[in-house]
């Protein structure tokens, strides 16, 4: 994990340089290589007059836009993006349904539901929006323990959680961290003598960490804990809170304040995005063990892994975790974006809404071009499968202005 | 000091005013009675606005609204006993470290310090007054929550031997926490407002006390503070305000969650803290139920200020 993140800086540096030397390289690379941009993705940084987009939403997304953006904008000097509003979910939500934002982005898709509860005059139904996947993440499980990661059997061997105990802790039904439960899933931390049989785990409480604001990560988090433990975490997925007045979890908004209070708090466990690993380097991630009983890492791998079990995702079924699969990482989940069917600002500013989004969710290998997963990439998310991009370019296709459709 | 030199501006332009003595214009009149009506309406409109939001929750659930222990938005469960409690904690622990040192700080600059010093640093309390409250949470949850956990939580705790109210798992974020955080934040606007005040105290009293052979201190507790009682009730009472009402900061530090406070170490959430990180994707009743916490906010803002006033009416008749 230590490694890969130095490389990952180098990497995002690298594609930032690289989006802006693509500007001025693109026709001598594109005509260098065999594989040519399929038209559609060629005229993407390309618009009939400058425009600007706002954009808000989730947290998820926050490293991504704002590694992605720059890139964009480098490439495409008639288009202004603003600063994107990392509010949450919910707040993405919101701010669509409320025309503030030219697309909002959430973990979750929106639902007839979500619309029903708000009262905006400009809500509209589900049928005015169309919502497209732009990111594929894991949620990882982090932890700060200091004497688990500075004891030396840590070197060696990772921590290890079940759905079974993620579920537990999150019900409190397990409080410390040498539960015999955890121990159980942690057996080289136990002594192998014949008699000195015990837990090495530190006889501490668990100070359980969650997030206090509607959030998509929470949403992706409880869909797993009930997915993969129904009897123990009977709540079905939910952005709600988790940190309620009976369990006196700690709380905190955003994906950041997670990991803040994470990194000030020792024997804190918690789920942030798996990006905020990353960005919050003394946070240390807990192997999840999977359906298929092995014990798996977040990386990009992983969760490319368990994205694999399900390529056709759709905003009405895109649930991707609890999958199986002996490399597949079970917290996984594609974040949304939504935006309006019928645009009606400008044709200009249609353009770049949609041409932004189809140029965030796709990757080109083989041209040597930048796109928005290969940012994606370089910021700790996985680029989307191919059939998600393809997902995304079909509905984005439905979006018009003034009666014609506008990516094409 | 700045008070007697700004009403002596204000008497001088009134006077000047006065010379013509014409009859006021009727127009005037009018603009004048309709900004004060607009603003008497604004008033209006938004007490009815934050009632009518959050009627909903209170037909739902009355009372339970106020007494009830369990903030589970989730659940649909609005009691908000739990922030109630950690509105009034917070803010009381703050005011108990603000208060004394801050009167302390505003008596030193008025009559200690030499008159060179007492400007610049005047002037730098004033300015810490006007700090946004984000940068002091940010202080609180990178400074202050880091060393609560490794230095000052232990102490405490190692005092009453881990009994109350030092209890529980010391991890930085919590009650203690964002007490401290506000008595420095609210600590600047007492100091302000108590030097102003202290400084209206007449020079004549305290020359003719001493004169009388007074000690210092005699003339602190005894000619100063009780000339300058209604205006340090004031002082204490916007330091109340703010306390009550701090949103950005306390809801960095204190921990977010909503349980009972048990003690000075236990996480919580205040009224205003919970206000602002659920509203953002708060269906209808959830909605309605956060406008609750914002009427109960009020009231008790507004009674702090009317408790001040009930203070202050009474110090005058029993002076006179």
């Amino acid at each position: 994990m230590k490694k890969q993140m130095t490389v990952r800086g180098t990497l995002a540096a690298a594609v930032a340089t690289a989006g802006l030397m693509a500007s001025f390289v693109v026709p001598a690379v594109a005509a260098a290589k065999s594989v040519t941009l399929d038209p559609i993705l060629a005229n993407d940084t390309k618009i009939s007059a400058a425009a600007t987009v706002a954009t808000a939403g989730a947290t998820f997304d926050t490293p991504f836009f704002n590694a992605a953006f720059p890139v964009y904008s480098a490439r495409n000097s008639k288009a202004t993006i603003g600063a994107y509003g990392a509010g949450g979910s919910g707040a993405g939500q919101a701010a669509i349904m409320q025309n503030l934002v030219d697309f909002g982005a959430s973990d979750v898709p929106m639902k007839q539901s979500d619309i029903d509860k708000k009262d905006y005059s400009t809500k509209g139904t589900l049928a005015d929006y169309v919502q497209v996947p732009v990111a594929l993440g894991g949620v990882a499980i982090a932890f700060h323990n200091t004497a688990i990661t500075g004891n030396k059997l840590y070197a060696k061997n990772h921590f290890n959680v079940t759905s079974t105990i993620l579920a537990k802790i999150y019900t409190k039904a397990i409080t410390t961290w040498n539960d015999p439960a955890i121990c159980a899933a942690n057996p080289k931390w136990v002594g192998t003598g014949k008699l000195s049989k015990t837990c090495s785990l530190p006889a501490v409480n668990i100070v359980v960490n969650g997030r206090s604001d509607s959030s998509g990560t929470t949403y992706i988090f409880s869909d797993y804990l009930h997915a993969a433990a129904p009897t123990i975490f009977t709540a079905s997925a939910s952005k709600s809170s988790l940190v309620t007045s009976g369990n006196g979890f700690v709380g905190a908004s955003g994906n950041q304040g997670v990991a803040t209070n994470l990194e000030n708090t020792n024997n804190s466990i918690g789920y942030v995005e798996y990006s905020y690993v990353l960005l919050n380097k003394s946070l240390e991630s807990a192997f999840v063990v999977n359906q298929s009983g092995a014990a798996v890492d977040v990386t990009p791998a992983s969760i490319a892994a368990a994205a694999a079990t399900k390529p056709n995702v759709s905003s009405t079924d895109f649930s991707i975790v609890n999958a199986s699969g002996m490399t597949a990482y079970p917290i996984s989940g594609y974040s949304w974006v939504m935006l309006r069917k019928v645009q009606t600002s400008s044709l200009a500013q249609a353009e770049l809404t949609v041409k932004l989004i189809d140029w965030l969710a796709h990757n080109a290998p083989g041209t040597g071009v930048t796109f928005g997963q290969d940012v994606a990439a370089s910021q700790g998310y996985v680029a989307l499968p191919v059939q998600a991009q393809n997902v995304t370019r079909n509905a984005l296709k439905t979006v018009t202005y003034n009666g014609a459709v506008v990516l094409k | 000091m700045t008070v007697q030199s700004s009403s002596e501006l204000i008497e001088r332009s009134l006077v000047r005013g006065m010379m013509p003595r014409t009859k006021p214009g009727r127009s005037y009149n009018y603009v004048l009675r309709g900004v004060a009506l607009l603003f008497t309406a604004v008033l209006a409109l938004f007490v009815w606005s934050v009632l009518h939001q959050s009627w909903p929750a209170w037909s739902t659930y009355g009372l339970h609204i106020i007494t009830g222990n369990n903030w589970a938005p989730a659940a649909n469960d609005f009691g908000a006993l739990p922030l109630i409690l950690a509105t009034v904690l917070t803010a009381g622990v703050a005011l108990l470290f603000a208060v004394p040192i801050g009167i302390g700080t505003a008596l030193t600059l008025n009559f200690l310090v030499p008159r060179r010093l007492a400007g610049p640093l005047t002037t730098t309390v004033e300015l810490l007054a006007a700090v946004p409250s984000v940068v002091y949470g940010l202080w609180g949850l990178n400074v202050i929550v880091p060393w609560m956990s490794t230095t000052a939580q232990p102490w405490l705790a190692s005092i009453t031997n881990g009994g109350w109210p030092f209890s529980g798992n010391a991890i930085g974020l919590g009650i203690a926490t964002a007490s401290v955080v506000l008595a420095v934040m609210v600590l600047p606007t007492i100091v302000a407002i108590s030097r102003d005040v202290i400084g209206t105290v007449p020079r004549d009293l305290v020359e003719g006390a001493l004169s009388l052979g007074a000690t210092r201190s005699q003339v602190l507790t005894r000619v100063v503070i009780p000339n300058a009682k209604v205006g340090l009730l004031g002082a204490v009472s916007l330091g109340a305000g703010r306390a009550l009402g701090e949103t950005i900061a306390v809801a960095m530090v204190i921990g977010s969650s909503p349980s009972m406070p048990h003690s000075l170490f236990s996480l919580g959430s205040t009224l205003a803290s919970t206000i602002a990180t659920q509203y953002t994707d708060a269906p209808q009743m959830h909605m309605a139920a956060l406008g609750a916490l914002a009427v109960i906010l009020m009231v008790m803002t507004a009674s702090v200020n009317a408790l001040a006033r009930a203070l202050v009416n009474r110090g005058t008749k029993g002076a006179s």
